[in-house]
């Protein structure tokens, strides 16, 4: 699903590079929930936002369902978007002024999906994970661990096929964590494929295949 | 569509959430549209003149320019309209139209200053006012015949049915044969009667020699649409033909179109006075300003605002929204925004018209019907949204994700700098505007304060030019008026009394050639006359610089001149001794007796020309009656030679005017000017003051956290004031800075139209730059007062 090759990412300044990825080999197969980890400033944000091409890498080649990522126009990019991923963040980013059912209504009116249809997939995620009643709350007005529902039923509402997480229970206390975390597990085991970024050893083992980057570079890549 | 709508209420309830900015954006663009719509309405209204006339385009007018000085004005000599008609078969119609402004009596009761025309029928046609009653094959026929407005039946008579009634026009008597709508307010026939063309021929028996006597004005039209060729060179037989010798070589006849000409500046003396296109391009120039005010305003605050939005962006871009959905969004947003202002601004500009028309002194309707004014209204709203958008919009578009996600604030610093250049514009203008609204005012009170020659204190002049239609009558009846003044002078205290042809403040309006013997001058130098008595150089306290004054004691003196000191420089003389000039003709010989000190007859934008003064007792133009009162007496004085005249003098109205308020109102225009850009540069001001308001509001939000780590680490309160004021007093210097120059070459332009320039002043330029800064700091110092007295606990709690 996700082959890259010998990606690099580098920022130049005035008489220095600064690498932030070298080197970078990875394959990932549907259906896989990949955990990367790593300490501060290893790249593993990066990355992942190269996977989720918010970011391009320097050099390297990046295939996504055999498409050549690293020569996309803009507007494939968008489609991609559209239909293939979905985002969880740390600091769940949910829009403020947006109550919790247009929140996650947003990624499908860019979709395009028509009113009635989207209704009736609002109101799935809505009851899955037994939001009914907040629908109509704002942002502020919730938990941490509720606003992180809404940002996954907002991920997940367009049945992208990648899910990318980025460091999901950062700001939550462990109870809460742990409900995301077998959230998510439920999730893969439905057949989406899940890349995160932890730094929490524990959360790291509901992942499938653990991939641990230093400096920019990939140290060990193993199965759990 | 839906995405479209569900952004929208969205972005609605965003709006409401933010009340302070909400309010601001609001207000500033409702502001802004609805001055841009008043001014609109303004220049609508004076290029608009006369438009719903269809036959407009193949009217022209015969305008005539003075020889002398090149002016052009409208008014052409009264015999002028008969030759036409008679000499030149290629015109279809003429029309001579003489303007009145007089009292009409119906009954006992009197109406005062009403506008009037004597013309011909063919008027009413030709300039599209229909009359709606009376018989039309004879009408005018009878001299006595007028036709009127309805909204003047109204006022004479109580009801619209009139034909047939009668009212006096000073001793004649005229019937209403004729009715017509009340003519609009665009249009230069600002009149609500009409008298017979064929009373002229009653009023002025001699109308036929009258080619000294302007006051016609003339519009023709032709058979076929073109004109014919040679047409103002034909004219020239007119003046061959006809004028008297001292009328020859004063002036050309030129033919200029009617449409367009109440735009034609440079058309002096026309029936409703033309408007400078330039006043009309000045205030587009200050809507357009404030207008992008209020826009950057709207820029500023979405920019600033894009910090916080630019995580909602991220997530929209995630969700697979394109830049060219975001941007639509985006887009939508602010056109909700001016939509709403535009029809705040609607409201506003029905609300504010009738004070708006008071400023001016213009009656301008909202006509909906006008295509131009929703063009107007359509094209102030897609400006304001590309200007308030443009920017903003790639600015919230183009984040990438990446940076935001990271929390990277390099971009920051860069959005910062271009919102404070905005606000550079923004002072920029508000400054110029600033500048210049000093210096109208400044060039106004020093015309007002400028030295004229002589004392305008306490002077009252009366007019008695209503005292007889023959001169004979009239100088009899002002001689028993001044010898009653005479005999009352002790008693009322005030100065002897002076008859005069014209007065100071009311302009001289002979034009007169001089032959001064000698070669200097060939073909005469041209100059203005005036008849005054031996009491003028007493009564207007002037000074005889050269030779003296006239005197009773002379016989001579009636054939003799006095000139000022400009035609003195003019003529070169080094003393009087056997002076003479032919006056008006080289074997008019008149003898120059003396030269008295220069003096302003008329508004000090132009200067003081040459001028003779004549002896004027025998001449019988008697004009004037002027006295210098007591100012303890004023009222009482005017009261006693009201009765007096009324007794001397009934059925004749008695009138009086003071020459100092002469010459204070001699500035209309300036002062219309000043007013019109002293409520614009207000609006400016409060504009700017909103924006930067909003700013530094946001500036302290943003910097929140920097402030309370600063304080924590020991700054002063008054530290973290002067950090964060320390930039907006540096752009508003740099405004300063800019504006100097671009007000400078502004005021000069407009001040070259003055004779008598007041001093471009730097300490007005500074008054100005200060008057801004501080309040530009206080705004700031407002929230930075906030934020800096803020407990550094709270602020840090918040990250």
């Amino acid at each position: 699903m996700i082959k890259l090759k010998n990606i690099y990412k580098y920022y130049d300044s005035k008489f220095q590079r600064t690498f932030v990825l070298k080197d970078i080999d990875m394959e990932i197969s549907e259906g896989e929930f990949v955990t990367v980890m790593g300490p501060s400033g290893a790249g593993k944000s990066t990355l992942l936002n190269i996977i989720g091409m918010l970011d391009e890498p320097s050099e390297g080649e990046y295939y996504f369902f055999d498409r050549s990522i690293h020569k996309i126009n803009e507007k494939s990019r968008v489609e991609f978007h559209r239909n293939y991923m979905g985002f969880i963040f740390q600091a769940f980013h949910l829009i403020e002024e947006m109550t919790v059912y247009e929140n996650i209504e947003t990624p499908l009116i860019y979709k395009g999906v028509k009113a009635s249809l989207r209704k009736a997939m609002v109101a799935e995620m809505l009851d899955r994970f037994n939001i009914v009643a907040k629908k109509n709350l704002f942002p502020v007005q919730l938990s941490g661990g509720q606003q992180q529902l809404v940002g996954i039923a907002r991920a997940i509402v367009g049945k992208p096929k990648l899910l990318l997480a980025d460091e999901p229970t950062g700001n939550l206390h462990t109870d809460q964590g742990k409900q995301i975390m077998e959230l998510l597990k439920t999730l893969n085991d439905e057949g989406i494929t899940i890349i995160q970024v932890t730094h929490n050893e524990q959360f790291a083992l509901y992942g499938s295949r653990i991939i641990r980057l230093i400096d920019g570079m990939i140290s060990s890549d193993k199965e759990t | 569509m839906g995405r479209l709508i569900f952004f929208l209420r969205v972005n609605i309830r965003n709006i409401f959430t933010n009340k302070k900015f909400a309010l601001i954006n609001i207000i500033g663009l409702s502001v802004g549209i609805t001055a841009s719509l008043l001014i609109l309405l303004y220049v609508r209204y004076e290029t608009s003149f006369d438009n719903f006339n269809p036959n407009a385009k193949n009217i022209y007018r015969i305008v005539e320019k003075k020889l002398q000085d090149g002016s052009i004005g409208a008014s052409t000599p009264l015999a002028l309209s008969d030759v036409l008609k008679k000499d030149y078969p290629e015109i279809d119609k003429v029309i001579g139209l003489m303007s009145t402004t007089n009292d009409l009596k119906v009954g006992e009761e009197r109406f005062e200053n009403l506008r009037g025309a004597v013309v011909e029928k063919e008027l009413f046609n030709l300039f599209n006012f229909p009359v709606q009653s009376g018989n039309q094959g004879t009408l005018f026929e009878d001299p006595y015949e007028a036709v009127i407005t309805k909204s003047l039946a109204e006022k004479l008579y109580g009801k619209i049915d009139v034909l047939g009634e009668t009212f006096e026009y000073e001793t004649f008597t005229f019937k209403v044969a004729g009715i017509i709508s009340d003519i609009p307010s665009n249009s230069i026939f600002d009149f609500e009667y009409f008298l017979s063309d064929n009373f002229r021929y009653i009023y002025f028996p001699d109308i036929h020699e009258r080619w000294y006597h302007f006051g016609l004005f003339t519009f023709v039209t032709f058979h076929g649409s073109r004109i014919p060729d040679g047409f103002e060179n034909k004219l020239t037989n007119i003046e061959k033909q006809y004028y008297p010798d001292f009328m020859k070589n004063r002036h050309n006849y030129l033919l200029t179109e009617f449409n367009g000409s109440h735009l034609n500046s440079w058309l002096e003396n026309d029936i409703v006075p033309g408007v400078n296109p330039v006043y009309l391009w000045i205030l587009s120039a200050i809507a357009l300003g404030i207008l992008i005010i209020a826009c950057l305003n709207f820029m500023n605050i979405s920019i600033a605002n894009s910090g916080k939005r630019s995580v909602e962006t991220v997530i929209k871009k995630v969700s697979g929204a394109s830049p060219g959905i975001l941007i639509g969004d985006f887009f939508a947003e602010i056109s909700f925004l001016v939509i709403s202002s535009l029809v705040i601004s609607f409201f506003a500009v029905y609300l504010i018209l009738p004070f708006f028309n008071n400023l001016i002194e213009k009656t301008i309707n909202v006509d909906l019907s006008d295509p131009i004014f929703w063009y107007g209204t359509i094209g102030f709203g897609i400006l304001s949204i590309l200007i308030s958008g443009l920017y903003p919009s790639f600015v919230l578009s183009r984040p990438a994700p990446v940076k935001v996600l990271l929390h990277n604030k390099e971009s920051d610093k860069n959005k910062m700098t271009f919102q404070k250049s905005l606000v550079v514009v923004q002072y920029t203008i508000t400054l110029i505007l600033v500048v210049i609204q000093l210096f109208i005012f400044k060039q106004i009170s020093f015309m007002k304060n400028h030295e004229t020659g002589f004392d305008k204190e306490n002077l009252v002049t009366i007019p008695v030019r209503s005292l007889g239609y023959s001169g004979n009558e009239r100088m009899k009846n002002t001689i028993l008026f001044t010898d009653m003044l005479a005999k009352y002078s002790s008693q009322y205290d005030y100065s002897k009394a002076s008859v005069t042809e014209f007065v100071p403040g009311f302009g001289f309006r002979n034009l007169f050639k001089i032959y001064p013997e000698g070669n200097e001058y060939p073909d005469g130098l041209e100059l203005l006359s005036c008849d005054v008595d031996e009491n003028f150089p007493e009564v207007f306290d002037m000074k005889t610089i050269n030779g003296r004054f006239f005197s009773k004691d002379y016989s001579t003196d009636n054939n003799a001149l006095v000139i000022n000191e400009t035609a003195w420089e003019k003529l070169g003389w080094k003393d009087l001794d056997g002076k003479n000039a032919g006056l008006i003709t080289r074997d008019n010989i008149k003898e120059v007796i003396g030269v008295i000190n220069d003096i302003n007859v008329t508004s000090l934008q132009y200067p003081v020309q040459p001028m003779i003064y004549q002896f004027g007792r025998h001449h019988n133009y008697p004009g004037y009656v002027t006295i210098r009162l007591n100012p303890d007496k004023k009222s009482e004085t005017i009261e006693f030679i009201r009765s007096q005249w009324n007794d001397m003098f009934p059925g004749i109205p008695f009138g009086f005017e003071s020459i100092d308020e002469k010459y204070r109102n001699a500035y209309g225009a300036e002062e219309k000017l000043a007013r019109i850009t002293g409520i614009f540069s207000i609006l400016a001001i409060f504009l700017s003051f909103m924006g930067i308001f909003a700013l530094s509001t946001l500036e302290a939000e943003n910097r929140t956290k920097e402030i309370g780590i600063r304080k924590i680490n020991g700054a002063k309160v008054s530290e973290i004031l002067s950090m964060l004021n320390k930039d907006f007093a540096k752009w508003v210097i740099m405004a300063f800075l800019i504006a100097c120059p671009g007000a400078w070459i502004f005021i000069s332009k407009w001040m070259q139209d003055f004779a008598y320039k007041a001093d471009l002043s730097w300490w007005v330029f500074a008054i100005a730059g200060i008057m801004i800064l501080v309040l530009a700091l206080l705004t700031v110092s407002w929230q930075s007062w906030r934020a800096a007295t803020r407990n550094p606990v709270e602020a840090l709690r918040y990250e």
